[in-house]
Parts: C-alpha cells; sequence; structure tokens
C-alpha cells in the first residue's frame, strides 16, 4: 500500500483529536464538578440516592428503559419537555454527578423521567409503578416477569398487587414485586431534579427594545 | 542532384520526419479548454467564498458558544464572573409559586380558594391582605383553633412550615411564598425581605401555634 504509514498516522492523528475534545476537553470541564451547597437548607444538592435506588438504576439499565424513555429535560425553545410537565427546568451536569452511568435515554418514545418523583400534582405511587409494571399499557409492553406469582402460604404479602379485571389471579395465590422490581421502583421515585441550580435558571428576558423612541421620533 | 544523406549510409535517419513531429507536438499540447492531464487550480473565487464562510463561523461561534463555558446552557449565555454564579438572583415569585405548588396546595388548592369547613381561602382574605407581621407568624408557627376569613368560621389546624418544622422552609422560602401568594391573590406588589422573616423568628423565637385572638393583638 502506498503511504500505508502516513495514512495509518493520520487516522491515528484524527481520532486522537476528537478523542482529545470530546472525551478528554468535557472531563477537563465537568470532571471535577461537586455538589451544590445550599446554606439556606443546610444541605447539598443533588442528593445521593440511598443504596437500593442506586440498585435500581442497574435494574433500569439492564431492562434497556433508556431506549424509549429519556433523562434529560430541555428547556423552552428547544423541545416541549417543560410544557409536558417533565420538569420545573432545563437538566444540567450537576444533576448526573452521583449517577454512575447516566441514563440520557436514546429516544423520546415515553415520557421524560427525570423528574418523575416531583411530578405535579403528586408523583405516581409504588403501586400504580407496580401496575403499570406488571400490566403494561397500550404503548408500554408488561414486564411480568419482575413479578413473582405464588401461592399464598399464611398471611397474603403486604407487598402484593391489587388487580381486579382481566389480570386478577385466582383465589389463594398472589402476585409480588420481586426484588428487581422493588428496586427499579424504589430509584423511578427517587428521580428528582426539583433543586434549582444557578446555571439552570434561564436567562434574564433581553431589555425592552427602545421602541418608545421610535415613535417619538415620528 | 539528389540529396546526399539519402543514400549516405553514415548518417542515421530521424525516427520522425518533421510532419510526424508536429503531429505529435500537436496531439500533446492542451487545446484551449483542455486541461491536459494536469489538475487545474481552484478558481479563486471559491477561495475566498472559503475564507468567508470561516469568518462568519468564527463570529458565530464567539457570539452563540455561551463562551464555552461549561456552566453556561443557553447558547446566548455569558461565562460568568469568578464566584458569581452563586449569587444568581432568585425571583421570589417563580420561587414562591414553586414552594406553594409543593407545600400549601393541598389545603388551600391550586386556585387559593380552600376547602371549607377547614382551610380557608386566600383569595380575597382579609387576613393575607392584612398586616405582614401576622401572615409571616402564621407561617413561622402555624396556626390552631377557630378562624373567621370572609365572614365565615374556619376551624383547622395549619402547620408551622418554617425553620426546624416538618417543613423547614428557611426565611428566604418563607417570604418568597409570601410574595408570591400576596401578589397573586391579594394584588400587595410589595414583596416581603426575608430579613423580616428572620427578624421576627428571632424575637419570638421557637412557640406553639398562633390563636386568631393572638393574631388580632399583633399590628
Amino acid at each position: 500500500m502506498k503511504n500505508g504509514s502516513l495514512f495509518f498516522l493520520g487516522l491515528f492523528l484524527s481520532l486522537l483529536i476528537a478523542w482529545g475534545g470530546i472525551v478528554l476537553g468535557s472531563h477537563t470541564q465537568l470532571g471535577g464538578l461537586t455538589p451544590f451547597f445550599d446554606e439556606g437548607d443546610n444541605l447539598s444538592y443533588p442528593l445521593r440516592p440511598s443504596g437500593f435506588a442506586a440498585r435500581g438504576q442497574l435494574v433500569y439499565t439492564d431492562l434497556g428503559c433508556a431506549s424509549c424513555h429519556t433523562q434529560q429535560v430541555r428547556r423552552p425553545g428547544h423541545g416541549s419537555d417543560q410544557a409536558r410537565g417533565w420538569g420545573e427546568r432545563q437538566s444540567v451536569a450537576r444533576d448526573y454527578i452521583f449517577q454512575a452511568r447516566p441514563q440520557l435515554g436514546v429516544s423520546r418514545f415515553g415520557p421524560d423521567l427525570t423528574n418523575l418523583a416531583a411530578r405535579k400534582p403528586q408523583a405516581p405511587s409504588p403501586d400504580a409503578l407496580y401496575q403499570w409494571l406488571y400490566a403494561g399499557a397500550a404503548t408500554h409492553a408488561p414486564y411480568a416477569f419482575l413479578f413473582e406469582r405464588r401461592p399464598i402460604v399464611g398471611e397474603p404479602s403486604a407487598q402484593a398487587l391489587k388487580l381486579s379485571g382481566a389480570q386478577a389471579v385466582a383465589a389463594g395465590t398472589e402476585v409480588v414485586p420481586t426484588e428487581r422490581a422493588r428496586t427499579l421502583v424504589a430509584y423511578l421515585l427517587n428521580l428528582n431534579t426539583g433543586y434549582d441550580y444557578p446555571e439552570a435558571r434561564p436567562l434574564p428576558a433581553p431589555a425592552a427594545q427602545p421602541e418608545p423612541k421610535a415613535e417619538a421620533k415620528k | 542532384m539528389s540529396t546526399p544523406h539519402s543514400t549516405d549510409p553514415r548518417v542515421e535517419p530521424a525516427a520522425l520526419s518533421d510532419e510526424q513531429l508536429l503531429a505529435a507536438h500537436e496531439q500533446a499540447t492542451p487545446k484551449p479548454g483542455e486541461t491536459g492531464g494536469r489538475f487545474p487550480l481552484p478558481p479563486l473565487n471559491l477561495l475566498a467564498v472559503l475564507a468567508g464562510l470561516i469568518v462568519c463561523s468564527v463570529f458565530f461561534l464567539s457570539r452563540y458558544a455561551g463562551d464555552f463555558h461549561p456552566q453556561v446552557y443557553d447558547e446566548r449565555g455569558k461565562a460568568p464572573a469568578p464566584g458569581a454564579a452563586a449569587a444568581a438572583p432568585v425571583d421570589p415569585l417563580v420561587l414562591g409559586k414553586n414552594i406553594y405548588a409543593q407545600v400549601c396546595v393541598t389545603c388551600h388548592q391550586p386556585t387559593g380558594l380552600g376547602l371549607p369547613p377547614a382551610f380557608p381561602p386566600l383569595v380575597g382574605s382579609e387576613w393575607l391582605a392584612g398586616s405582614e407581621e401576622r401572615v409571616i407568624r402564621i407561617l413561622l408557627h402555624g396556626l390552631q383553633g377557630p378562624i373567621k376569613v370572609k365572614g365565615t368560621e374556619f376551624n383547622g389546624a395549619m402547620p408551622a412550615v418554617g425553620p426546624g418544622s416538618g417543613y423547614n422552609l428557611n426565611p428566604q422560602k418563607i417570604a418568597a411564598v409570601l410574595t408570591y401568594v400576596r401578589k397573586e391573590w391579594a394584588g400587595i406588589n410589595v414583596p416581603i425581605s426575608p430579613a423580616k422573616v428572620s427578624e421576627i423568628r428571632a424575637k419570638d423565637g421557637a412557640r406553639a401555634a398562633m390563636t386568631a385572638p393572638e393574631l388580632e393583638k399583633i399590628p
């Protein structure tokens, strides 16, 4: 091959430059991002997720939820995320600092889940999420394998799903969430970006145009 | 007389005749409009257009790249001065609306009309439109027992939302939510300052919930 070494050196250099710009550059700029300390609340934000919720993120990753659900709210002008009630503000890098693998998402097929635990007027209850996962919906596949159907031995489980209609199970059996389902729901109900960081605030509205002057001239 | 060359065996004859040589040159010389197998130079205009594009991109990036600052998310934003990011002012009306939706809305309702007979309305309430000393104390200490609002008797228990309570709102948040509620439903455009809330809190200290007769005594 003519000039083979030169070709491969060029290829290597162009990859190196891209890696330096995209990986090293971002890491230099954002790698040292610290939690934001709010003096009024005497707390640092974002709050670190509980161990149970952090394990739920592994289940979320494992099930591939990110292929339909995003976790990134865009500001008005870049999408209707805030108008849909998915978040009060745009997502910023600081929201993700305690997440080993931020699940930003691939496509917005389902609703954004960044701020699920702080939905207005109220967040979904764990029971509603279990129902949703077990039974599915028109556009959401059921994840019944996250639940265990078993005969009731002694007392019925307090965590058993209250099923009715087509989902109802035979008397003497119950459907209980497995540990995967419970960690997943704990993770989902831990997704809360309600805290307003300074960098997340929108720019102040542009100053009023000097219209009155022009009118005065007329 | 014949030419001597044609018969002279010592002279090597030329490979091409003059006519053939001229024809070969003619074939190799590019005609007008032909490149003759060489790469043509790019037109100078194209170079000017490309240079113009680069200049435009530099101007665009310097204007709409948020100064390449990691904490600036709006392309029109400017990099904050060192240490200024934390001091970006919060609009009390926005903060207050947010807190109202988180804390107050359960009882006083999104409309501010309350839920009789326990939760009095805020819309048009004479207490809300009245002294700020009173409303600050209601939020700091809570309110217990019967209270007359707009001619109707209400009897409920409002929990304290101030620092140390279950809601643990700091003075800034209390001032913000009061400012929002007073603007929204009493038409008062004067903001309540966090300093005033802190001052009343320092003066009162920790105490039980207020009652309506106690509030009446406060100017």
